[in-house]
């Protein structure tokens, strides 16, 4: 059942109030915590918060598009192994903030792809 | 395996849309490293992959040769990328700096479930991680090899003995 609306989102008190105390002082510093079931508050935006995941902690940046899920939804307790590629792939990235979202990326004409492990299949 | 013709199942490794077409030429990478020429007769979606049939591979046997092989094309013929992007591939390798200090080379870069990837960066026997945050970034100069950050305090201190306020929250959990 979804958290009463009338309580508003759970935050830990102490986490609150070491980013509203950095807030008022204009201050970035990243913040270890343990607290993955805290709800990501407009108030934490722009800051970078170092996430326990039971064996370390992951940096966090917090952007607007976090606001409503937990801190622990961004740092995973588990590492997903995918295939393991020997050349590069033409996989790209972005710093987050930059305007542009998925997408942004316009082929060449006559340019080609890096793709990956072949099997045997059918035509169904 | 249920192909006659030599069709293989592709895994798309790229984030170019429409990557594939017919007549393209890729190279693949086998097994002993040695790359083979290939041109592109036929494609197909086939359930969240593609199915290849390349000129001159025309049975099972002949697809059973390519099975686990890497298809690569020239750094050169890559895609543009949009402003602000850049491929995980040139980010590899490239040093980082904080203000000026040198901080490691990067080995890798996470996607995870946040915006900002993380770089792995490696320095000596310790491993950082680092938001690709835009706040963050000063400059990627990628012909240097060298990516030019602010951090901000406690970045590379992740894994610092806790302080007394630290082990006090921990201890309320």
């Amino acid at each position: 059942m979804a958290r009463s609306t009338k309580k508003g989102p759970f935050v830990d008190g102490y986490l609150q109030s070491r980013v509203e105390g950095m807030n008022s002082r204009n201050e970035k510093k990243v913040l270890r915590t343990w607290s993955r079931r805290s709800t990501v508050i407009p108030e934490f935006v722009g800051h970078t918060i170092a996430v326990h995941n039971g064996r370390k902690f992951i940096p966090v940046y917090v952007t607007e598009n976090m606001v409503g899920h937990k801190l622990g939804e961004f740092s995973f307790t588990r590492q997903f192994k995918a295939h393991s590629m020997r050349a590069a792939t033409e996989t790209a990235a972005r710093p987050a903030g930059v305007p542009g979202g998925p997408g942004a990326i316009t082929p060449a004409g006559g340019a080609a792809p890096a793709a990956a492990p072949a099997a045997p299949a059918s035509k169904s | 395996m249920q192909g006659r013709r030599g069709e293989v199942l592709v895994e798309p490794h790229s984030d170019i849309p429409d990557r594939f077409r017919v007549g393209l030429k890729l190279l693949a990478l086998g097994k002993n490293e040695a790359r083979r020429e290939l041109r592109v007769e036929e494609l197909w979606p086939h359930k969240n992959r593609l199915a290849l049939k390349f000129a001159g591979v025309d049975s099972i046997s002949d697809a059973e040769a390519l099975v686990g092989s890497e298809l690569q094309v020239p750094r050169g013929e890559r895609a543009q990328l949009a402003p602000g992007w850049t491929y995980v591939s040139d980010l590899v390798g490239c040093l980082v700096f904080d203000d000026d200090r040198e901080v490691g080379q990067v080995e890798d870069v996470r996607f995870g479930a946040g915006e900002a990837p993380l770089l792995i960066v490696k320095a000596g026997g310790k491993e950082h991680q680092i938001p690709f945050a835009e706040v963050y970034l000063q400059s990627v100069d990628l012909e240097k090899r060298q990516i030019k950050m602010l951090l901000p305090e406690g970045m590379l201190e992740l894994d610092a003995p806790l302080t007394a306020e630290e082990k006090q929250q921990q201890q309320k959990r």
